[in-house]
């Protein structure tokens, strides 16, 4: 077997277990089944064992972490958002919810990922450097989190529980739940964001002599921040309905995914050379 | 959300100076409409317009008007202490009886709290923002840089004026090194395909009159004074050609940069007398020495002059009576300096903006509150919580206090 195929062997692996993951949550939340969730629970947990050999496979194989081929930074993206995931739920049964809405996002992600160029790439000198390290895994924590703040925007804005909800919504968390969490998760993206970008500073400083350049990559880190800098003000200045702050919230990831996954194959860039 | 609309804009609309003049002509023709009134309101030159350094200074003047605020509030909640007042607008709260013996039951409160260092989040991360942003403003003002290539022992001078590109703020002073700085040797290691895997140089300089040896390489920069000095990723080989003939001798180097293609390979051009125009070409070597074969290309007036292969100390005779010797062939680097007096300003602003952040949203001041009080037939128990952020979230912690103390 050639390396990659091992590679994607273990992830179809992996998108078997979410799924499958995926399924159980929908039976736990639609049929009340409490024990549903927690064999959910361990089935995304058995997914994130292949996923986690693959990346460890490809880390070994290219000789350098998830950072150069879309293919490994999408699979590295979704393997951090399923693992903050489970880390949420472990405590949480009654938001089995969540893993509902977010592992089907984060499992057709990944097969998506499976059909990109896998080539595997060297990593320039100019990257190798500690701070990439904890600028990447700080950048990988904050999509997690930022997904999870849209999952709980958007079960407020679809289907959070009502005066009249009945049947499985009517146990959905409250909408108030639903509108503190929706803020905490964007709190913590934000703040891994936050890290991610004076990471970047520090290591642009090193490599370039300059901690800002306003490189267009660069310049949409500090929009997005800014972004969701203005969400946090606004939410807590004008005492934004929980209706307004999923709104902000959906509105200020799609500045986001514009950020993480638009701009560096569109733009060139000194950052995004590498991902052309 | 005024600043990132100016920034947005500035990525989208290309830019005077950074773009490139092709690109900005480029988009003044594929939007001959917009170009015009862009250019009128400096959006082709965001960051150098007054009303983009005013919105700056703007966020700069409210953030010290709020930080004041800020750091008083929270030194006030800090000190302040809890008493069963404070649980007043408490947004959990339940009371129940609790069954007691009517000699064991006393009036007392048992008030906690936790986690008070979150109320330092806030006034310490907006302190960080304003401290990044002075050290921008000083950097664009007072800052400089500069780069020059420079050839395996060639010595960089302590006087202005050595760099051969150099750019700063309108209040900088010239960049000048502290002492004179020559670079040895490159220590270059190609990877199995070719690229570059490591790139480093040694330099010779002084300090004090004691000589004193750095090295510096991509991603590490070394201090010198006050610049910092690094290496950029561009290098080559360079060459010293001689010309000799009739009308005049002359040696010069010729820097051979990279050059994109199938296989790495470095090219440059040089003007010699006797009104040659030469060109080289080199191919990368696999183990990272310099090339021992290079292709030369000599014009004289438009006609070719020479094409084949030279090695280093051959001498060619490109027309009768001139010959051209490859008398040297070396490294060269593209040195980088960068002065920023503020850079520590701009670190420690750095440091309390994660600090800042990691303390708001990663604490969470809670105060807890058991408030007991003798009734008729036992005691009266009430028990509160509040939050600094994100009260609804901690309706589970209030119900565990509740079933402990109805346990007791
Ligand atoms: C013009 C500059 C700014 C001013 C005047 C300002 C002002 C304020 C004020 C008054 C608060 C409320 C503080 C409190 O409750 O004690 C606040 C909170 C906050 N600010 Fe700023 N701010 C500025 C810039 C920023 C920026 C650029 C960011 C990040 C991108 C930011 C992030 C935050 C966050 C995360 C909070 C806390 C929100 C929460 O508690 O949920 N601020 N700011």
């Amino acid at each position: 077997m050639k390396p990659f195929e091992v590679e994607v062997a273990l992830h179809w692996g992996a998108i078997a277990c979410y799924i499958a993951s995926s399924a159980f949550f929908a039976s736990a939340v639609i049929f009340e089944k409490e024990r549903r969730a927690r064999q959910a629970l361990w089935l995304a947990v058995a997914g994130l064992v292949p996923h986690w050999a693959a990346l460890a496979f490809r880390w070994i194989e290219s000789g350098h972490g998830p950072y150069m081929a879309r293919y490994e930074v999408l699979s590295a993206s979704v393997f951090a958002s399923i693992l903050m995931l489970v880390v949420f739920l472990a405590r949480r049964a009654r938001w089995a919810v969540l893993g509902m809405i977010v592992l089907p996002v984060c499992f057709l992600t990944l097969a998506a990922a499976l059909f990109l160029n896998p080539e595997v790439k060297e990593l320039p000198p100019t990257l190798r450097s500690v701070w990439l390290f904890f600028h990447v895994l700080c950048a990988k924590l904050a999509t997690g989190a930022f997904l999870l703040s849209v999952a709980t925007a958007a079960l407020q804005l679809g289907g959070g529980p009502g005066p009249a909800s009945s049947g499985w919504r009517a146990r959905l968390p409250a909408r108030e739940e639903l509108d503190g969490y929706t803020v905490r998760f964007v709190g913590f993206g934000w703040t891994f964001w936050t890290i991610t970008v004076v990471a970047g500073a520090i290591w642009a400083n090193q490599s370039w002599g300059r901690y800002w350049g306003w490189d267009p990559v660069e310049t949409w880190s500090l929009i997005c921040w800014l972004v969701y800098g203005t969400f946090l003000h606004a939410r807590l200045l004008f005492r934004l309905s929980p209706r307004a702050t999923a709104v902000a919230s959906i509105g200020s990831f799609l500045v986001f995914l514009v950020t993480a996954l638009f701009l560096p194959v569109a733009v060139a860039s000194l950052h995004s050379s590498y991902f052309q | 959300m005024g600043l990132s609309a100016a920034l947005a804009l500035y990525t989208l609309v290309p830019q005077v100076g950074s773009a490139g003049r092709l690109a900005t002509r480029r988009f003044a023709a594929a939007h001959p409409l917009l170009a015009a009134p862009l250019h009128l309101l400096g959006l082709d030159a965001i960051l150098q317009t007054r009303w983009f350094l005013a919105l700056v200074l703007a966020c700069g003047v409210t953030l010290a008007l709020v930080l004041e605020d800020q750091w008083t509030r929270a030194l006030r909640l800090y000190r302040q202490p809890l008493t069963p007042l404070s649980f007043r607008s408490a947004p959990h709260r339940t009371v129940f009886v609790r069954g007691v013996k009517p000699e064991a039951a006393r009036a007392r409160a048992d008030l906690r709290t936790r986690g008070r260092l979150a109320l330092f989040g806030t006034p310490l991360f907006h302190l960080g923002l304003m401290l990044v942003l002075l050290a921008g403003l000083a950097r664009s003002a007072f800052g400089r840089e500069g780069v020059v290539d420079l050839i395996e022992g060639e010595t960089l001078a302590a006087r202005p004026g050595v760099w051969g590109r150099e750019w700063g703020g309108a209040l900088s002073t010239g960049l000048t090194l502290p002492a004179d700085v020559r670079f040895e040797r490159l220590d270059l290691e190609p990877s199995r395909s070719g690229a570059v895997a490591r790139l480093g140089a040694d330099l010779a300089t002084s300090e004090r009159g004691e000589p004193r040896s750095l090295r510096i390489g991509l991603n590490a920069p070394a201090k010198l004074g006050a610049i910092q000095l690094s290496l950029s990723e561009l290098f080559g080989p360079a060459v010293l050609l001689e010309s000799r003939g009739d009308g005049g001798a002359g040696a010069s180097w010729t820097v051979l940069r990279p050059v994109g293609g199938a296989q790495p390979a470095f090219e440059g051009e040089g003007e010699y007398p006797g009104g040659l125009s030469v060109r080289l070409r080199a191919l990368a070597t696999p183990d990272g020495r310099l090339p021992q074969t290079m292709e030369l290309r000599v014009l004289r007036g438009n006609g070719l002059a020479f094409v084949g292969p030279v090695h280093p100390g051959e001498a060619i005779e490109v027309v009768p009576g001139r010959r051209l010797v490859v008398a040297e062939v070396r490294y060269w680097v593209e040195l980088r300096a960068a002065r920023d007096h503020a850079l520590w300003l701009a670190y420690l602003g750095g440091l309390l903006l994660v600090g800042g952040a990691c303390m708001m949203f990663g604490l969470n001041k809670i105060d807890t509150a058991v408030i007991t009080s003798p009734v008729e037939g036992g005691e009266q128990v009430e028990v509160a919580l509040r939050t600094l952020r994100f009260a609804e979230l901690y309706a589970g912690e209030l119900e565990a206090l509740v079933a402990r103390e109805r346990g007791r």
